[in-house]
């Protein structure tokens, strides 16, 4: 079927889309900066915005995921603790009611015939009972969090590796040295976040030595820290501000060619920008 | 010694569409302060994938694909919507062009601001088609449009920017006498 033709536009029109073709252009200064930078971050070894960015990505769910972990472990410690107390401190038919009487009814039924699959649920509220530890483990959350953190944090295939390691015999086997390892990642973040913070409120206040020595401490500390790219960005724009210009580009050239393709990337461009 | 440098072809489509890109993005909702970071990110990615361009694919729509993600991904990132374009003056009351470059500073508020009329469907076809000059058979791959659909958006948008212009050149009458 012939499509009816379209209507050419009048001069007038074309006038009006030309000068706004015009203004909306980068024009060419901006072109040929881009270039310059262009050629720098693909001359970085690591060159790639999704790549890099990827890898910030990681990172922040890794974190947060290992923050989760942590809460949830404190939540299942403290709950633990209570449940045990509770546990020995009521009888069975004083717990009842707080299960909801459905459930009650339910433990007294599966008595009466036996064998069927809510017996362990019913046993499960008897102190003392073999059981209920094993078969209140599958709906706990920390292992769906310990694989989830695991797939997150290793996308390069060290999740396929580390998975099949048996759940059971892992709790079992470092119930008490794995504990604390989320505890002293989390306290490690947040004191690393201390840091960063004291920084960048140092900068806001203009307490640029200030800043400068909390970053140096977050460095000492925490060389490889999760949150050391940010330093060196805060560090740049410290430096800058303290007239320290020469360093904090120093800084700002180095960190590109090694990250050009980072989420920071674009704000260390501007830490201390040529001529600013 | 920088890469690219090595890379003609590259240059080339970097001097070709530099422009595209950047108007692109900019339509696509990208915030002034983003625009030089996301147009260096659509390069890298395009320096990188440049293999992948396919001899039955228009350059331009390639690029218009990868700068779509990099908005996209932008937008994600920021949790920003995208931008409104700037308030404008009321194209009934048309500042007297006190020279050339105002002048074409107006004339670019009056297209923004039909743009911002137009719904996104015949925008961005508009766009492509009559600023960015790419045929029709372009625009609907690029765009993943019937051809049918694309002519007809791009009559309908023509149509309603030609009568926004006799308003335009009838109130500038008005105006000055």
């Amino acid at each position: 079927m012939a499509e009816r033709p379209v209507p050419e536009l009048s001069p007038a029109a074309r006038e009006l889309l030309g000068a706004f073709r015009a203004a909306e252009g980068p024009g060419p200064g901006v072109r040929r900066q881009h270039w310059v930078e262009l050629q720098e971050r693909l001359d970085a070894p690591s060159a790639g915005p999704s790549l890099d960015r990827g890898r910030y990505y990681a990172k922040v769910v890794g974190v947060t995921m290992a923050l989760a972990a942590g809460l949830l472990l404190a939540v299942k410690v403290v709950g633990l603790g209570v449940s045990a107390l509770s546990t020995s401190a009521r009888e069975p038919a004083m717990e009842a009611p707080y299960q909801g009487g459905a459930e009650a009814e339910g433990g007294q039924a599966v008595e009466r015939e036996g064998g069927r699959s809510t017996t362990r649920r019913a046993e499960a509220r008897r102190p003392g009972a073999a059981e209920p530890e094993a078969a209140l483990a599958p709906s706990e959350p920390e292992p769906s969090l310990e694989a989830a953190a695991a797939g997150g944090a290793a996308e390069g295939g060290t999740a396929a590796v580390e998975r099949p390691a048996p759940r059971a015999a892992r709790s079992r086997a470092t119930a008490g040295a794995s504990a604390p390892e989320p505890a002293s990642a989390t306290s490690d973040l947040t004191a690393e976040l201390a840091l960063i913070k004291e920084a960048t409120l140092a900068k806001q206040g203009g307490r640029i030595e200030a800043g400068l020595a909390a970053l140096q401490r977050h460095a000492q500390r925490f060389p490889s820290g999760t949150l050391a790219d940010e330093r060196r960005v805060l560090r740049a724009e410290l430096l800058c501000v303290a007239g320290r210009r020469d360093e904090a580009r120093a800084e700002a050239r180095a960190f590109l060619r090694q990250h050009a393709g980072s989420a920071l990337s674009g704000r260390m461009r501007r830490a201390c920008p040529e001529g600013g | 010694m920088p890469v690219i440098d090595h890379d003609p072809e590259f240059a080339a489509l970097y001097d070709r569409h530099h422009g595209f890109v950047w108007r692109i993005l900019r339509r696509l909702g990208v915030p002034p302060a983003s625009l030089d970071d996301a147009t260096q990110d659509v390069f890298v990615v395009v320096h990188r994938r440049r293999d992948a361009l396919r001899a039955d694919v228009a350059e331009r729509s390639w690029l218009f694909g990868i700068a779509r993600r990099v908005a996209a991904d932008l937008h994600r990132g920021r949790r920003r919507t995208l931008r409104k374009l700037e308030a404008l003056p009321s194209p009934g009351e048309p500042a007297a062009p006190l020279d050339e470059a105002l002048e074409r500073a107006e004339a670019a508020d009056f297209v923004r601001a039909f743009l911002e009329r137009l719904d996104e469907g015949h925008r961005m076809v508009f766009l492509l088609s009559d600023v960015e000059g790419m045929t029709a058979p372009e625009i609907a791959e690029t765009l993943e449009l019937n051809l049918n659909t694309v002519y007809s958006r791009l009559r309908n948008a023509r149509k309603k920017f030609e009568q926004a212009v006799a308003r335009r050149r009838a109130r500038a009458k008005v105006a000055h006498g």
